[in-house]
Order: C-alpha cells, then structure tokens, then sequence
C-alpha cells in the first residue's frame, strides 16, 4: 500500500486531527503578514526539514524514534509532514514580524521550544512518538536548534523578497 | 572512505557551480532544491518502507553515504539539470534529448549505488528507476515554471 492507513484509530489519531483543528482555528484570525513566497519558502523548508530528518534516522541502523503506530509511513505521517510541522513554524515566524521579538530573539526561541517540548511530550504520552534510543531532552535541545535555523532560514528569505522587490521597482 | 572523500568532493564543487549558476535568484534555487528533495524523499521513503521494493544497506557508514547522497548530490544535480533545461535557448527536440540524457546519467548514478552494494532491489528494476527520476525531474520542471510566474509578480 502507497500510504498505510492507522492500525487502530485511537487517541494518537485524534490527537493529530484536533491538534489541526487548533492549528486551523489559530490561523484563520491571523492578519497575512508574511508574503505568499515567504510562506511557500517557510512551508517547504519545513517539509525538508521534516522529511530529511526522519529519511535519515526512522529504520536506519541507528533507530532513534517513529511517529503513530508502526514504522511505515501513515496517512497521519503525511498530515504531520505536510500540514502540523509546517503551520507551527509559520505561526512562530509571523511572531518573528513584530520588532519586539526579533529584538528578544533568543527568549522566543527558547520559549517556543520549551512549548513545543512540552506539546510532544504528551504526544509522545499518548503514541504519537514512540521513542526507541530518545528522550525528551532531546527533542528540547533539537527544537531549540530548529528554532534558530528557522530564525536564520526567515531572516535570509525576508532578505530575498526585498532584494528581488527593489531590484523590480528600478 | 575513498568513495565518501570523492562523494564530498564531488558534492561541494556540485554545489558550488549551482549557488553561482545564472538565470534564476537564489531564493528560486533553494526553493527548487527543497521541492526536490521533498519529492525525492517522499518516493524513497514509501518505496522502501511501504511498497518493501528497496533496501538500503544496513552497516552505518554505507547508510550516511547515502543519506549525504540523497541530500546534497542528488537534489542539487536535479536542479541544477533542471535550470539548465529550462533556462537553455535549444528547441524542444534537443532539450527533450538533454532531459532523456540526463535521466539516464541518474539511472547510472543509481545503478553504481547497486552494484557497489550500498542499496539492494527487491521486486525493483531500473526501468523503474529511470521512471521515477523522470517523474520528479517532470514536476520540478513545472515547479519551476510555476515558481518563476509567482517571483515575476511579486
């Protein structure tokens, strides 16, 4: 089978479609700051990112985790790929907006990762992620580090966008 | 190890002549180099997880060869092909040539990585391989044409 379907639809799954459900609810109210290219940028940096990760570890010699119920990759993989870890990092960067927070860069960063260390945490409770040779500390200090590239990665796009817009405007 | 300093090698002269190549802005690059990688790994995963056609090899060192390979060779030799395709001022019979050329080059690549026994085909041949390279030079093709009408409007 191309995509696997989930062997039981119990609390992981649901956890997954509600967690969307907040995401959804989140997104809607918020004003569109970002450009429509900084957002596709954000969104495939962040399926990369997602995908290159576990491409490299999930059934690899060295195992370290695997999300849902089995090592195959499931329609819930794909709705976490494609849709949960991108919105949360766009959410994230259009914080990066206000002049506030780029000024207080690092608090934010640590913030953010200790929030989404706590989120995985109960995912993690409920079978979202199984860790095999992994632990939560872990995941703190590999969020912290995916928060700062993020930083770095919407710095240098924002960067772009406004070197291309001038260079259209002469 | 000779094989991984040559991979490394290759890999950084590879990507250097990609960030310099003209035609297209670097965000335009990066962009098409995360859309191919995202397609790459999209298809190498249920190909060797779900669909149990591919095996990759086991031992550790062989594992992050290839890992390197589908992350900085692979993708940055697609896009670079594929900005040259579309870029390049041939008729559509010679690029169609370059793209078939090209695909094959990556058959051959592919082919190597078999027969040096970093990768092991269980119910998989490489008609089907040049089948996929082709599909995902196809739609990076189109992601590129996409991509270039939405930066001229910006």
């Amino acid at each position: 089978m191309i995509l696997y379907l989930p062997e039981n639809f119990d609390e992981n799954e649901w956890f997954i479609l509600a967690s969307m459900v907040v995401m959804i609810i989140f997104l809607i109210p918020i004003p569109k700051r970002l450009h429509f290219i900084e957002v596709l940028s954000l969104w495939l940096f962040n399926i990369f990112l997602a995908h290159a990760v576990d491409y490299s570890v999930i059934g690899s010699p060295i195992n370290l985790y695997y999300s849902n119920d089995t090592f195959k990759y499931e329609v819930f993989d794909f709705l976490l790929y494609y849709f949960l870890y991108p919105s949360t990092m766009y959410l994230y960067c259009i914080g990066l907006t206000s002049r506030f927070i780029r000024e207080h860069w690092f608090i934010y960063v640590c913030f953010a990762s200790i929030l989404t260390t706590g989120i995985e945490k109960i995912a993690h409770l409920i079978n979202v992620f199984t860790y095999i040779n992994w632990s939560t500390w872990y995941s703190l200090l590999a969020y912290i580090v995916i928060y700062m590239i993020n930083v770095g990665f919407y710095i240098f796009i924002s960067k772009q966008v406004t070197t291309i817009k001038s260079v259209k405007k002469m | 190890m000779i094989i991984f300093m040559f991979l490394v090698t290759m890999c950084i002269i590879l990507i250097i002549a990609f960030i310099k190549l003209k035609g297209i802005s670097l965000l335009g690059k990066i962009l098409l180099y995360f859309f191919v990688c995202t397609m790459l790994h999209e298809g190498f995963i249920i190909i060797e997880k779900n669909l149990e056609l591919i095996e990759r090899d086991k031992v550790v060192f062989k594992w992050l060869t290839l890992v390197f390979y589908g992350m900085a060779g692979n993708p940055v030799l697609i896009s670079f092909f594929t900005i040259l395709i579309w870029k390049t001022q041939f008729r559509v019979s010679k690029k169609f040539l370059i793209f078939t050329g090209f695909v094959l080059f990556l058959t051959c690549m592919e082919s190597l990585w078999k027969y040096l026994g970093y990768i092991h085909y269980i119910h998989w041949n490489l008609f089907y391989t040049f089948f996929r390279y082709s599909s995902v030079v196809m739609l990076s093709l189109i992601f590129l044409i996409w991509l270039e009408k939405k930066v001229i409007k910006l």
